[in-house]
């Protein structure tokens, strides 16, 4: 499926159109540009999205000119966005729905690598029961991969509050919107785009 | 014409200049050097507006929805409350989109004195975001809007 919208300027895709795409058998309007950075990113940041019951994978593919966003939208069917590299933050705080939330505010919470992994897991069952035993509505997890490293983040929101996963102490630690934004400005490692 | 109150500005971050003649409806302004490459150049404006008889939650309640008609893909990332010399206050932050397309990140903080609002409003270019944050917040830090003393 290859959905292109002139009125309101959009491209979706499912995984088949897309592999079209990037093979050439197709082609849709604005995506000529995406296509190199798509095939031959510097910086490439998987991003899943968990609430109890859905589970998106968003995908970013950054070079020095432009950032690609498959921003699943339901189902393997994932929206194309392309935006100039420095509005990646932005993408990723609205991706992940972080955002002001009145909470009650709790303190850290334990977090055992079989929590972490079911924060954001595909099985809905361990990953409703993962999210209500931290009082949260929804789980993130970055993964940014360049040049060879990989870094990674695990972050809940909720009526607990915003919490990030130390992995070393097996804690989710309190923390605020603004350190998540924080991070996610920083997220794209400088040396990597340099060129 | 309405006479601009005195005011109080904040520190000036180290390296970066104060405006001789802040921007229209600013009172005070303090910038980045200039760069060859035309850079966006981070900046902190002071602001203050009459809002007459209104409550700090009925002012910044009109701020939140003035924002996102103002700025460009305005997205608020935080806001909370806390205390500015004093008194309530708050702080946000948010993202947004200026006319060359750039992201940039702007934080805010703020308080009410009487019928003056007072704003502080730091505008950083987002991928600086990080570089610069803790540079700003401590100028927010020191800035004593109403009583003038610095801590």
């Amino acid at each position: 499926m290859i959905d292109h919208d002139p009125a309101a300027g959009t491209l979706r895709v499912d995984e088949a159109g897309l592999a079209d795409l990037l093979a050439g058998l197709s082609d849709a309007p604005g995506f000529r540009e995406a296509r190199p950075t798509l095939t031959d990113p510097l910086v490439a940041l998987e991003l899943l999205v968990a609430g109890p019951s859905v589970r998106h994978h968003h995908r970013l593919r950054v070079d020095a000119e432009r950032a690609v966003v498959l921003a699943r939208v339901r189902g393997e069917v994932s929206q194309l966005l392309v935006l100039p590299t420095d509005h990646v933050a932005a993408a990723l705080t609205r991706l992940s729905r972080v955002r002001p939330r009145r909470t009650s505010r709790r303190g850290a919470l334990p977090c055992d690598p079989a929590r972490r992994t079911a924060l954001v897991g595909e099985h809905d069952a361990a990953r409703a029961a993962a999210l209500s035993d931290v009082g949260a509505t929804v789980a993130w997890q970055l993964e940014v991969r360049w040049d060879g490293a990989t870094r990674r983040l695990l972050g809940t929101d909720g009526p607990s509050g915003c919490h990030l996963a130390d992995p070393e102490q097996d804690l989710l630690l309190p923390t605020t919107p603004s350190v998540v934004y924080r991070l996610f400005a920083s997220a794209l490692p400088p040396a990597a785009l340099a060129g | 014409m309405t006479e601009r109150p005195a005011c109080s500005p904040p520190p000036v971050p180290e390296g970066w200049d104060r405006l001789g003649e802040a921007p229209p409806a600013a009172l005070w302004a303090a910038v980045e050097p200039s760069t060859a490459t035309g850079a966006f150049r981070s900046n902190l404006v002071l602001t203050c507006d009459e809002v007459g008889p209104m409550s700090f939650r009925d002012w910044q309640s009109g701020t939140d929805e003035l924002l996102p008609r103002t700025l460009d893909d305005y997205l608020l990332v935080d806001l909370e409350r806390l205390e500015i010399d004093g008194r309530p206050g708050g702080r946000r932050l948010a993202h947004h989109v200026d006319r060359a397309g750039r992201a940039l990140t702007m934080e805010q903080w703020f308080t009410l004195d009487g019928t003056r609002g007072w704003t502080l409003t730091a505008t950083l270019h987002t991928p600086r975001y990080d570089e610069l944050a803790d540079a700003c917040a401590a100028a927010a830090a020191a800035w004593r809007p109403v009583s003038g003393v610095r801590p």
